[in-house]
């Protein structure tokens, strides 16, 4: 008996210092492969003192514990979030070694290869990730976009509908499938996943959509896509394991560029919290309160937008666009006479603006002051001449007080300035059919139909009125 | 109570407790980084002069380009200035002063100029690209537009094409073989835009064939690169695409498109491409930029991935990538042997980087270190915001000068400058 106790005592205190050698020589093996491959840490001149200290504290607990992989990827995360690239490289392939079954680190290094433009070098860690997660959807999408550039289409394909097998509309892949279709010369077959992509998500894939309907003759369809597209037709699928690295990032610049980012997709209010974190991070950033106010506005707060231009404007008063901003709310809630005031003290410290010496041309206009409204739309004009909307507004006084020619020859100069400038396009149109100018108006209503920016509805107009004139 | 160990288990842990204890695990990790660029400044190496006509407005010069238009001996250059309207001719007389002289106002937002006998008369002509809205617009609004040279350096304006999406860069190369100059076009547009050729089929005629629709084209380079005796044209596209095609010619004016190099980081912001025999093995190289300031959010800024690439032409249509150096808001790569030292360097300005602080390089060299590395040196911090330069002999001392060009888009609008010429400082 007494020897059988001793003998299963024995096993459990063999297995103990066994698990416990194997786990110390675990973390000596970690601790080794860390040494041996962490790069310097970065200079500290012109740090953020918080990054700098950050940056200090989880190297040495990298090197030297306790918990080494855990300080290890916060390091790396931060070195990532904070544009040293080359450092972030360096430990995510260290984590990649020690911390074998986390794919978030292949994830992470291989966004970034590929990102630079090693494109070969990126496709077995993505790879890896899909092993280790078969479900996280950006890696393959990346993966496909990888296959894709370097022109190994089959492999692409094979990527993008491993993904449609599971989620049919995810329009990422969808748009990814019409790219390979385009490659391989299949219009019929990417215009069909283009327009599905379109479906699933509207701001993917009009700008080769519209092509394909322009080549194949299907204009009015093509006009339509681009009556959509407002501000570039394109985002990137949301990647989360890369996304999430800005909550460590230390630049005003970079945080506000991810807002812009969430933004963009819709993400309004994540938008918001990391405007107030740039602005946080660079109080002095007047683009920043700019853009926070236009998230605000996005979401139908204009208290808040308001108090933002208002910081703007105090933060930079020669910056135009944010007494534009504060200008418009006043004119939205109705307090025309505050809108005064403040185009007034907006005009003394941006004097050369094109916006603020419209807008006073415009409230002058719009108080039956046409004549001296003049001055202030010459200024923009004289100021900025590649804009168009100085001489619209110049033409619209003429307008008014009757001098017809003056106002066309405003309009003309709208157009040398902008060549598709739609108020322009339509107004010169709209005068050539009322005076009776059968060919110019013909040659300008041809102009407003092959200009995006002009709608259906307003061609519609012109093209009753011209034929009404007309024919 | 006494524990007995058997002495098999004993020595089992023993061994690979020694083990683990005396062997040092040694580790090869994949995919190693690039190396960190090597960094020095070199304030004094040339003097920058303000050279062309005095400014109030803030100047939009798109590209500069170098050439002696004249023919006289003396190295001009010719200037885009793409918010005044206008092509200007830098001419230099044999004082060494610059004289800015308009070729041609009311050019639709000028952004790209070469110079070419594009009509075979025995003088220079200038072929410029116009974008006619040089910020974001889908309206195809674009053109092309040849100065037509009488001999007498008076010019003549020839629209080539029109109605198209935003020119940003035009070629003159003979695609066909038929001896005459054809004409290669990249169209940036903004959601939609194109890479065309155009057969010349008469005096001032041209015939357009569509390579490929595709946004954000900021520069074609054509040259034979894949050693097959017919050019090439090399193609670089920005926007969501970050991608440079090759569209290899079979001597008959058909074009197989296939990518060559290719970010998936949709904000890799590529800016300018040259090509230029770097590594002096006899083939045409690529050397890239990225380093386009806008994004996401109102304030354009650097972003920690711009700087200046090299693809390696291997000769048989496919290159090898490598990165040269981190250059925030990199523009405008221009390829020449820098430091007269038998080798090619690099030449690049930044457009868009953090100018409030007092160490944001404007004027850069990666100096070529020979072992297919590069040192970066810092020429300039000011004047910021420039977006084009060439390198030829101005001077005629047989070392290179430097011809920048301005666009400031950020305000506030100190330290900018419109056209500069950078010469050597005398003991250097």
């Amino acid at each position: 008996m007494k020897k059988r106790l001793s003998i299963v005592l024995s096993a459990i205190v063999i297995a103990a210092a066994l698990i416990g050698v194997l786990r110390w020589d675990s973390q000596r093996r970690d601790a080794i492969v860390i040494e041996a491959h962490i790069p310097p840490t970065p200079s500290i001149k012109h740090l953020n003192p918080e990054f700098a200290q950050r940056v200090a504290d989880l190297d040495k607990r990298a090197v030297e514990g306790p918990n080494r992989i855990d300080s290890l990827a916060s390091l790396s995360q931060l070195y990532h979030a904070n544009g040293y690239i080359n450092h972030a490289w360096q430990n995510y392939r260290i984590l990649i070694e020690i911390d074998e079954k986390n794919p978030l680190w292949p994830h992470r290094l291989a966004t970034i290869v590929s990102g630079l433009g090693q494109l070969s070098d990126s496709v077995a860690l993505y790879q890896k990730v899909m092993k280790l997660d078969q479900k996280y959807i950006p890696t393959r999408i990346h993966l496909g976009d990888t296959f894709l550039k370097l022109n190994q289409y089959d492999e692409a394909k094979k990527v993008f509908q491993s993904i449609l097998d599971t989620e049919p509309d995810n329009p990422y892949a969808l748009f990814g499938q019409a790219r390979v279709a385009l490659a391989q010369d299949e219009t019929a077959r990417a215009k069909h996943l283009l327009e599905s992509a379109r479906r699933a998500n509207g701001r993917i894939g009009g700008d080769l959509l519209v092509d394909i309907y322009e080549t194949l003759g299907e204009t009015s369809k093509a006009r339509a896509v681009l009556h959509d597209v407002t501000w570039s037709s394109h985002i990137d699928i949301p990647d989360p394991w890369v996304d999430e690295i800005v909550s460590d990032c230390f630049d005003s610049f970079e945080v506000a560029m991810a807002a812009g980012k969430a933004g963009r997709a819709g993400e309004t209010a994540k938008a918001i919290l990391l405007m107030k974190k740039s602005i946080t991070l660079d109080p002095l950033d007047h683009y920043a309160y700019d853009h926070l106010a236009q998230l605000y506005l996005d979401q139908g707060k204009p208290g808040p937008a308001k108090a933002a231009y208002e910081n703007c404007t105090k933060v930079l008063p020669t910056y135009d666009e944010g007494w534009a901003g504060l200008i418009s709310i006043e004119k939205k809630a109705g307090n025309h006479l505050g809108a005064s005031k403040l185009i007034d003290q907006a005009l003394v410290n941006c004097p050369t603006s094109l916006v603020i010496n419209n807008l006073k041309g415009e409230w002058l206009l719009n108080n039956n002051r046409p004549l001296e409204a003049i001055p202030y739309f010459q200024t923009a004009i004289r100021n900025n001449p590649q804009f168009a909307t100085g001489h619209n507004y110049l033409a619209s006084v003429y307008i008014k007080i009757g001098q017809n020619e003056k106002a066309l020859e405003e309009l003309q100069k709208a157009l040398k300035a902008e060549p598709s400038n739609p108020l322009a396009l339509k107004l010169i149109t709209i005068f050539y059919i009322l005076s009776g100018h059968q060919v110019q108006a013909e040659s300008y209503l041809k102009k407003a139909i092959s200009s995006p920016r002009i709608s259906e509805e307003v061609i519609r107009n012109l093209q009753t009125t011209f034929n009404n004139r007309f024919k | 109570m006494e524990l007995q160990i058997p002495i098999s288990v004993f020595s089992l842990t023993s061994l690979v407790f020694l083990l683990t204890a005396c062997n040092r695990p040694t580790t090869t990790l994949d995919t190693p980084a690039p190396p960190l660029t090597r960094a020095e400044v070199d304030l004094d190496r040339y003097y920058g002069s303000a050279i062309g006509k005095t400014f109030d407005n803030v100047p939009w010069v798109a590209h500069v380009r170098a050439f002696d238009l004249n023919q006289d001996g003396l190295m001009d250059a010719i200037g885009c200035e793409a918010k005044d309207n206008e092509v200007v001719w830098l001419r230099q007389d044999d004082k060494g002063k610059f004289e800015e002289i308009i070729l041609a106002s009311e050019m639709q937002a000028p952004v790209h100029a070469e110079v070419y006998d594009l009509d075979e008369d025995g003088d220079f002509d200038v072929l410029v690209s116009c974008m006619n809205i040089v910020f974001p617009n889908n309206d195809k609004i674009g053109a092309l537009i040849a100065l037509e040279n009488d001999g007498h350096e008076n010019f003549t304006k020839r629209i080539l094409l029109e109605g198209v999406e935003r020119v940003t860069d035009a070629r003159a190369k003979d695609m066909d073989g038929d001896g005459d100059l054809d004409l290669v076009v990249g169209q940036f547009g903004y959601d939609q835009g194109e890479v065309r050729w155009m057969k010349k089929v008469g005096k001032w005629k041209y015939e357009s064939q569509s390579l490929l629709h595709l946004s954000g084209l900021i520069n074609v380079c054509v040259n034979d690169f894949n050693k097959d005796g017919h050019p090439d044209i090399a193609a670089q596209f920005s926007q969501q695409w970050e991608e440079i095609h090759l569209f290899e010619n079979d001597g008959k004016g058909n074009f197989a498109d296939k990518i060559i190099w290719g970010s998936t980081n949709h904000d890799f912001a590529l800016s300018g491409m040259t090509e230029a025999d770097l590594n002096q093995d006899g083939l045409p190289d690529l050397v890239f930029t990225n380093g386009d300031g806008f994004g996401p959010t109102l304030k354009p800024g650097p972003r920690p991935w711009h700087g200046i690439q090299w693809l390696e032409n291997k000769g048989d249509g496919s290159f090898i990538y490598s990165r040269i150096g981190d250059l925030a808001g990199a523009y405008s790569p221009v390829v020449n042997d820098i430091d007269q030292d038998g080798d090619q360097d690099i030449l690049s300005v930044s457009g868009f980087n953090d100018w409030q602080k007092p160490n944001a390089e404007s004027l850069v060299w990666f100096r070529n270190d020979r072992d297919r590395g590069f040192t970066k040196v810092t020429l300039a911090y000011e004047p910021v915001q420039l977006l084009s330069i060439d390198f030829a002999d101005f001077d005629g001392d047989g070392t290179g000068e430097i011809v920048s060009g301005g666009f400031p888009n950020i305000p506030p609008y100190d330290r900018i400058s419109r056209f500069t010429i950078w010469k050597e400082t005398p003991d250097r």
